[in-house]
């Protein structure tokens, strides 16, 4: 369940969203019909030496007046969550001399990394596939945003792409939850997103769309959060990378270090 | 309890890794090695990447090779110049064994060489030892016999050039058989992350004829200096050593050594051997399994680290 620290948290940002909003709502009332605000638990996730896994919350209200809300019945709303993109290669085992190796692979410069989408209904349900498409709602859209490296043919880089989502699915880095949006009144709703510790750190974006009940879209919007790594965590992957050398010597000599003193320890049994 | 590890961006559980430390610390304190070639395997079975399973590993042998040099120390136990030559080998070999790490690991076959490795020098070692310790256990009166026959140095190590006198061995030998030595089980620490006393020992006492109390300390002087190099080197090469997982697997290690060494006193030598033995060809057969066996998934992801 989501702990009280956070729902008084949610609360307070979304009345802060809805105040500096209303004006806005306010002039454009007539015009638009529904006003879609959303505000999301954390806007960074920080991963220390005990990161298991977060949940991030997300909370909408749809503002609308009173014309509106009964013309357009129940509202649906789909919303995609986008982690930050990853270079994949997709190796498919071959025997070779009575051994499984790494045989024929694709490489993809720009996958995306992690992959949700959540809605209250299925996908079929809210809207027309065509739409779906429109807006780049599927697992299989838009994951890829450059063509792979052509050495196969579309067929053989089209198994390689079934295939890497099902891998990344296996992972829990892409999923699809049709009960992932759960509304607390016509107008209010929430999204729990599972992020798990082998999500890939980097910016989300949450893109939330609401549907109205003949399947049209009628207004988005979009927030963000970060994943990051803090303390430790953050300061041992970072020297890893950008002070190789210095991070070579401090692994060797701190090896050295607690060899000496498990020596020493030894010594005195 | 979890821990993430940084390096490897996972989270794993901390009792199993400290549990899977102790348990190799205690089987290396038991048999007097270094551990390395179970502690690679498990890890990898654990879901490690194997990457960083084998850098993170030959820190952790820094650590467990400095703690055997500190109680081996002094003139008669170690022989230094010895423990140099087989260095300059041993750095000469890691640098190659390196370099097919690295080109086998852009080729996305450096799992497949691992694997492949530990199979066949555990498969090899392994054999060889139960082959031994078993004949030993059934016809120790031969003993004598079969000391009396590794007396002599082979042939073609007597005239070799480059003749060398090392003091603590109370040997005269050519650098090259040495150097050579050396540079083979460097290939194996950079490609395995093992120190290599398995195969390093018992050829320093069958093949060079050095005396057995300076071979353990003379050796880990060795394994000491290349698992260094090793480490600093996979360091900025490949970014693949886990300091979290090493420091882990460091406590549990040197704590179960500790025991091991102990319970390893209260044993015969040669059902000790029999033992490490079977040890090392079950895990050599689980390695050779995953290698044979049809695959129940075909494909797999490698998902680039930033």
């Amino acid at each position: 369940m989501i702990g009280h620290a956070t729902v008084v948290a949610i609360c307070l940002s979304i009345i802060r969203a809805l105040v500096s909003s209303s004006v806005l709502i306010f002039l454009t009332y007539a015009a638009r019909g529904e006003e879609l605000i959303t505000a999301i638990s954390s806007d960074t996730v920080w991963i220390t030496s005990n990161f298991t896994g977060a949940e991030i919350v997300l909370f909408g209200s749809i503002a609308s007046d009173k014309s509106s809300l009964k013309k357009a019945g129940n509202y649906n709303v789909i919303i995609v969550l986008c982690g930050p993109r990853k270079k994949i290669r997709i190796w498919r085992k071959e025997r070779v001399a009575g051994i499984w190796v790494n045989g024929t692979s694709m490489y993809f410069p720009e996958v995306k990394g992690y992959l949700g989408i959540f809605s209250n209904k299925t996908l079929q349900e809210i809207t027309s596939i065509a739409t779906l498409k429109h807006y780049g709602i599927n697992l299989r859209q838009d994951i890829f945003s450059h063509p792979s490296s052509v050495h196969e043919t579309i067929e053989a880089e089209d198994d390689f792409k079934t295939d890497l989502i099902r891998l990344m699915q296996k992972k829990n880095l892409y999923l699809e939850n049709p009960e992932g949006v759960q509304f607390l009144s016509d107008t209010v709703f929430f999204s729990r997103f599972p992020m798990l510790s082998n999500a890939p750190t980097g910016t989300y974006t949450a893109h939330i769309f609401l549907f109205n009940s003949a399947g049209k879209m009628i207004q988005k919007t979009q927030n963000s959060f970060q994943i990051r790594k803090r303390g430790i965590e953050e300061l041992l992957s970072r020297g890893a990378k950008q002070r190789k050398e210095i991070y070579g010597l401090l692994s060797v000599l701190a090896a050295l270090g607690i060899g000496w003193v498990g020596a020493l320890i030894f010594r005195y049994h | 309890m979890q821990i993430y590890l940084p390096i490897a961006e996972m989270s794993v559980n901390l009792f199993l890794l400290l549990g899977l430390g102790s348990t190799v610390g205690f089987l290396s304190g038991m048999f007097g090695v270094g551990g390395g070639f179970l502690m690679t395997p498990l890890l990898i079975f654990s879901g490690i990447p194997p990457t960083v399973a084998v850098a993170s590993q030959a820190n952790q042998l820094v650590a467990s090779s400095i703690s055997g040099v500190i109680a081996h120390r002094g003139q008669r136990r170690i022989d230094v110049p010895l423990s140099l030559a087989l260095t300059v080998g041993g750095i000469l070999g890691a640098a190659i064994g390196l370099w097919i790490f690295n080109e086998f690991s852009k080729r996305g076959q450096i799992d497949i060489i691992i694997s492949l490795c530990y199979v066949t020098f555990l498969g090899t070692i392994g054999s060889l030892m139960l082959i031994e310790s078993l004949s030993e256990i059934l016809q120790s009166k031969n003993k004598e016999a079969q000391r009396l026959k590794r007396k002599k140095i082979p042939l073609w190590v007597q005239v070799l050039p480059l003749k060398m006198h090392f003091k603590n061995a109370q040997l005269r030998i050519s650098v090259i058989p040495i150097i050579g030595l050396g540079a083979g089980i460097g290939v194996l620490t950079a490609i395995m992350g093992v120190g290599g006393g398995f195969i390093l020992i018992p050829a320093m006492i069958y093949l060079l004829h050095i005396p057995t109390h300076i071979v353990i300390g003379t050796s880990l002087l060795q394994i000491l200096i290349v698992a260094a190099f090793v480490t600093y080197t996979h360091a900025i090469t490949n970014q693949s050593v886990d300091i979290l997982l090493a420091f882990i697997l460091m406590i549990g290690s040197v704590s179960g050594a500790q025991i091991g060494a102990r319970v390893g006193n209260r044993l015969r030598s040669e059902h000790l051997r029999s033992l490490l033995a079977f040890l090392v060809l079950i895990t050599a057969a689980r390695l050779a399994f995953d290698l044979i066996a049809t695959p129940s998934e075909y494909f797999s992801l490698n998902i680039e680290r930033n």
